[in-house]
């Protein structure tokens, strides 16, 4: 008995003990040990997947009496294989964090004023419902947008394709990956998924641009590239940051921001010239390839020196380290690529790239496809009807190639502005943060005040929730079921179960329940034949030799792949020759450019510098900063900006300044990080902090998010991706703008070479004297 | 007999504190305090020769530890194993112990007013089980075992050169060791050198540990007093004397 005592438990008698000792230790002690053998706990170990962030680990839950006491990750998950991340772990104080939302809200006040009153759901969703077909009555249903994120989310686009609306809307596309996938897909007629296709633990070249793996923490993917660094895999970090990534890296190339497409184009053409791509595959699996060799061929390393300030002779040892490595050499293709609004034509040059150094397929290249063993029942459900108008966002027409399937968010929230081509009158934001993941967020602020109802869906408050007329509260990722989640393009194929962990704690409800009790009431009965979602689970699973009993125990269930190619064997590339397209036909009937060219980027301008942002380890996106176990890791963003040019605007490490951009918008104060792995023409925000969430979160009162400062953007025109690195701002300090009073060159780079100890000391006590001499000066140092 | 140590490979570690916060669910560990930490360093240099360094840390389960001489009722002890533990019926919350840790390990969870401080998971390595802050590692830095059989991990990766966090002003036996390839262990040592142990003095003797047990004793006496008062003023002294 005294065995089944977990640590937990015995710490907690201890602490009782601990306010009785005065009295009597030891027969405090004896009567607490035999309370215990009277009342063992009941503890349970449930396996379910994470979604702390979209990566979906497996884990699993240990449960004490009915609560949540520990995360831990599931050992037959492919995805993270027994371990998991800051933000899983901390999924236990998500659970009982205070400020979640706890019941369904009907706002009575202002729109803004943050008065709601508690309902019942019944009262909140017939309300809500209510709302819903007095828009579409008045507007026809395609007046309801939806914006959907995470799991659940897909519950909610379901419910408006059955609706009929055909505008929904998901960040995942624009915000994120869309141009990434656009990019592969016109390559090889498939695009790299998630989890990303990559051998990483075999690569022995692993090529980064602007991937910060490490701060960036997709725990599968961080496996096997920590395996690969063991295994001797060396890194190209391409980033104008010193990230976590460039600190493990050979090379660290502190690249122009915006300039990445004439790195790679330069890298092709110096592989072409020496002859290094993989010949057999160009010629056999490849379209386009004298194409690209006449249009590489003015891009020469000294030509893309001048436009990134990589030296050409680090672009052509970093090219010969690539060929010299392949198949084994992964560029990867990377995930948020919404930077500069021709992130399309980046990711193909990326592909092109990839694809002449044979890796498809390839050990520590680009894993395959595999087909999976097992097939779902259908829901036996009317088909969804067709859209009468077609969508405002213009994907799939304005936008050729975006997604119709996650739509075009900043596209949604101007026609809402704009009320064109046709009015908008109701939102639906069903767990997403759309004021820290669209840009312009007072587009997106204003475009609030066109609507007759906006609803939200969501965990926990965020700064859009404050102006919901209805909030539908949802249980988290563990109280509830989602969709099974199944994965084939890996280096093992499963399908995983996210189950509920705990009963509820508050009075929420599950995103599947929400989607169908609404469609209930807008006379959507026949989509949802089904009262509980692990009913419609059972159903998909009857007959496809999978068992949900043994799904249930373990959590995931794995099948082998089929990652790589045979030797001699050739692909059927999922494209209209079976071909890959070096030279897209595709992109020319479109009136594209059909091989990537590079775009020139603007200079920020005297006394600006570009911003740029990424992920900390321990945040996702906008909703882990308020988790008080992360929090306590790191409560607020910090600035970086470069040392010398930091110290000459008069700056030291940890003030605050105000952040301003171009067009006037300011932050609250921030801390200045200074440190020499920082470009000069830029600074960087990380991603996940801050906003207005006035009253209802306990950790951010300050307007330090960088979506805040992100009030321009461009437009990808073949996906409809945002390009979100255009923003440039200054430092204010005691309300004077700073201007730096030196200029600082990266042009000096040179491999990165790990030092001596005794050269380290020395750095240490040099790094800190302020330059005197203008920019030669500094080419050394900086 | 087994002698467990740790070793942190720093060429892997990622700094994605994933550790820190499984040892705060595993012990319920009170924010802001923690049983191990990840301390991130600004990243410095001169370029292009820059480091991003992370200082990863718990305690360090010392051979001559410093806690074990200053804890004044023997709550902080060494297992035959090489584990340092506080048996907390026996802690009084002092924290002399504190003050002589040389690498900030402890801390007084003000809950239950006892020191805590890692035990490498003691209770689940008895049970064959990895530390939290292991089994969850991402990156595999953390590599926990036995440096008394010399083929286990932690021994080979020592023999290849892993080292712990010594000065040449303290050295007290730490069995924590920092394998590294890109001289990063240097920057942790520069900014996080083990401090000299603060060992108790008769005055802090008298501060933290015999005048709150006078006045504990002094209060207990009083409130015992005012218990019986009371008692007797409610229900009669015929009640007391049943």
């Amino acid at each position: 008995m005294e065995k089944k005592i977990s640590r937990r438990s015995f710490l907690k008698i201890s602490g009782t003990v601990g306010t009785g000792a005065a009295v009597g230790l030891s027969t405090s002690t004896s009567k607490a040990k035999a309370a215990v053998r009277t009342e063992p706990k009941k503890i349970e170990r449930i396996p379910s997947v994470c979604e702390q962030c979209f990566w979906r680990c497996g884990i699993i839950a240990t449960v004490e009496d009915g609560k949540l006491v520990n995360i831990e990750g599931n050992p037959l998950h492919p995805n993270n294989r027994g371990k998991i991340c800051a933000r899983g772990n901390a999924g236990v104080a998500l659970v009982y964090e205070k400020d979640r939302l706890k019941g369904p809200m009907i706002r009575v006040g202002e729109r803004g004023s943050g008065k709601w009153r508690e309902v019942s759901w019944n009262e909140a969703l017939d309300y809500t419902a209510e709302k819903l077909k007095a828009v579409t009555n008045k507007y026809g249903v395609e007046a309801n947008g939806l914006f959907a994120h995470g799991a659940s989310g897909y519950f909610a686009t379901d419910l408006y394709s059955f609706w009929g609306s055909p505008n929904s809307a998901a960040p995942s596309f624009a915000q994120c990956k869309g141009s990434r996938d656009v990019g592969y897909e016109l390559t090889y007629g498939e695009n790299m998924g998630s989890p990303e296709r990559l051998d990483l633990a075999n690569a022995k070249v692993i090529t980064l641009i602007g991937s910060a793996l490490g701060e960036n923490i997709h725990t599968g993917q961080i496996i096997d590239f920590t395996d690969g660094l063991a295994n001797g895999a060396q890194v190209i970090a391409v980033d104008p940051r010193f990230s976590t990534a460039a600190s493990k890296a050979k090379w660290w190339l502190p690249i122009k921001p915006g300039t990445d497409t004439a790195l790679v184009l330069a890298w092709i053409n110096e592989i072409i010239n020496k002859k290094g791509y993989d010949e057999n595959f160009v010629r056999n699996s490849t379209t386009g390839f004298s194409e690209l060799t006449d249009h590489v061929k003015e891009f020469t390393p000294e030509w893309a020196e001048k436009i990134t300030e990589i030296p050409a002779n680090v672009i052509r040892e970093t090219a010969k380290a690539m060929m010299d490595a392949k198949p084994a050499v992964l560029v990867h293709p990377g995930r948020h690529v919404a930077w500069y609004g021709n992130d399309v034509q980046r990711a193909r040059a990326v592909a092109i790239l990839s694809a002449i150094l044979g890796i498809w397929g390839q050990k520590g290249g680009y894993f395959l496809k595999s087909e999976f063993p097992a097939s779902y029942n259908a829901l036996d459900i009317p088909a969804a009807p067709t859209p009468k108008r077609q969508r405002v966002d213009g994907a799939g027409y304005r936008f050729p190639l975006a997604s119709t399937e996650e739509g075009l968010t900043q596209e949604l929230v101007k026609a809402t502005l704009s009320q064109k081509p046709y009015p908008i009158k109701s939102w639906m934001v069903f767990g997403q943060n759309i004021f820290n993941s669209i840009p312009a967020k007072r587009d997106t602020r204003k475009a609030i005040d066109n609507l007759d109802f906006y609803v939200v869906v969501d965990v926990r408050p965020t700064e859009p929730t404050w102006y919901a007329d209805v909030i539908l509260p949802e249980d988290t990722y563990l109280e509830r079921y989602d969709t099974l989640m199944t994965v084939t393009g890996w280096y093992k194929q499963y399908v995983s179960l996210r189950q509920p962990v705990i009963k509820r704690v508050h009075n929420t409800k599950p995103g599947w329940w929400i989607a169908k009790e609404l469609g209930k009431r807008l006379g959507l009965s026949a989509y949802y034949p089904y009262n509980d979602y692990e009913d419609v689970i059972r159903y998909q699973l009857r007959d496809s030799g999978i068992s949900f009993t043994k799904l249930k125990r373990d959590g995931v269930i794995t099948f082998p792949a089929k990652p790589f190619l045979e030797p001699g064997e050739s692909y059927q590339f999922k494209t209209s020759d079976k071909k890959v397209h070096l030279y897209s036909k595709e992109l020319k009937d479109l009136g594209f450019d059909p091989i990537p060219v590079y775009e020139p980027v603007n200079d920020p301008g005297k006394g600006y510098f570009r911003l740029v942002y990424g992920m900390m380890p321990v945040h996702s996106h906008g909703k882990t900063e308020s988790n008080p176990w992360l929090n306590t890791l790191i409560s607020e963003p910090h600035l970086w900006i470069n040392e010398i040019i930091g110290k000459s605007m008069g700056l030291k490490n940890d003030e605050e300044v105000i952040v301003e951009n171009q067009d006037g918008i300011r932050s609250d104060k921030i801390k200045i990080l200074m440190t020499p792995g920082m470009r000069p023409d830029a600074v960087f925000l990380p991603h996940g902090f801050g906003g207005n969430d006035r009253g209802l979160l306990d950790y951010t009162k300050r307007n330090i998010s960088d979506n805040n400062l992100i009030s321009k953007y461009t437009v990808d025109p073949i996906s409809g991706g945002t390009g979100l690195r255009v923003n440039f701002v200054r430092l204010i300090k005691d309300e004077q703008p700073l201007s730096p009073t030196v200029e600082v060159s990266m042009t000096g780079v040179s491999a990165k070479k790990v030092s001596g100890v005794q050269q380290e000391e020395e750095q240490n006590k040099t790094f800190n004297i302020q330059p005197k001499k203008k920019a030669s000066a500094i080419k050394e140092g900086c | 007999m087994s002698k467990y140590a740790m070793v942190i490979d720093m060429d892997r570690c990622i700094a994605c504190h994933a550790c820190e916060v499984a040892c705060r669910s595993h012990y319920d560990v009170p924010v802001p305090y923690y049983r191990n930490w990840v301390h991130d360093l600004r990243p410095e240099g001169v370029y292009p020769d820059i480091k991003k360094v992370s200082y990863v840390g718990l305690c360090n389960h010392c051979d001559d530890a410093p806690c074990v001489k200053a804890c004044p009722t023997g709550a902080t002890y060494k297992r035959k194993d090489g584990v340092v533990v506080v048996d907390k019926d026996l802690c009084i919350g002092c924290g002399l112990c504190i003050e002589a840790c040389p690498y900030g390990a402890r801390y007084i969870d003000p809950v239950k007013e006892k020191v805590d401080k890692c035990d490498f998971c003691i209770d689940r390595v008895e049970q064959g089980v990895e530390p939290a802050c292991v089994a969850t590692c991402i990156a595999s830095a953390r590599i926990f075992g036995d440096i008394d059989d010399p083929n286990s991990k932690v021994s080979q990766l020592i023999a290849s050169g892993a080292q712990p966090n010594v000065s040449s002003k303290v050295n007290v036996g730490p069995n924590i060791y920092y394998l590294d390839s890109h001289n990063h262990f240097p920057v942790v040592q520069a900014a996080f050198p083990p401090k000299i142990p603060n060992m108790p003095t008769p005055q802090k003797m008298w501060t933290k540990v015999l005048r709150p047990l006078f006045w504990l004793a002094i209060g207990g006496s009083f409130l015992g007093q005012l218990a019986a008062f009371s008692t007797q003023l409610f229900k009669g002294e015929s009640d007391i004397k049943e």
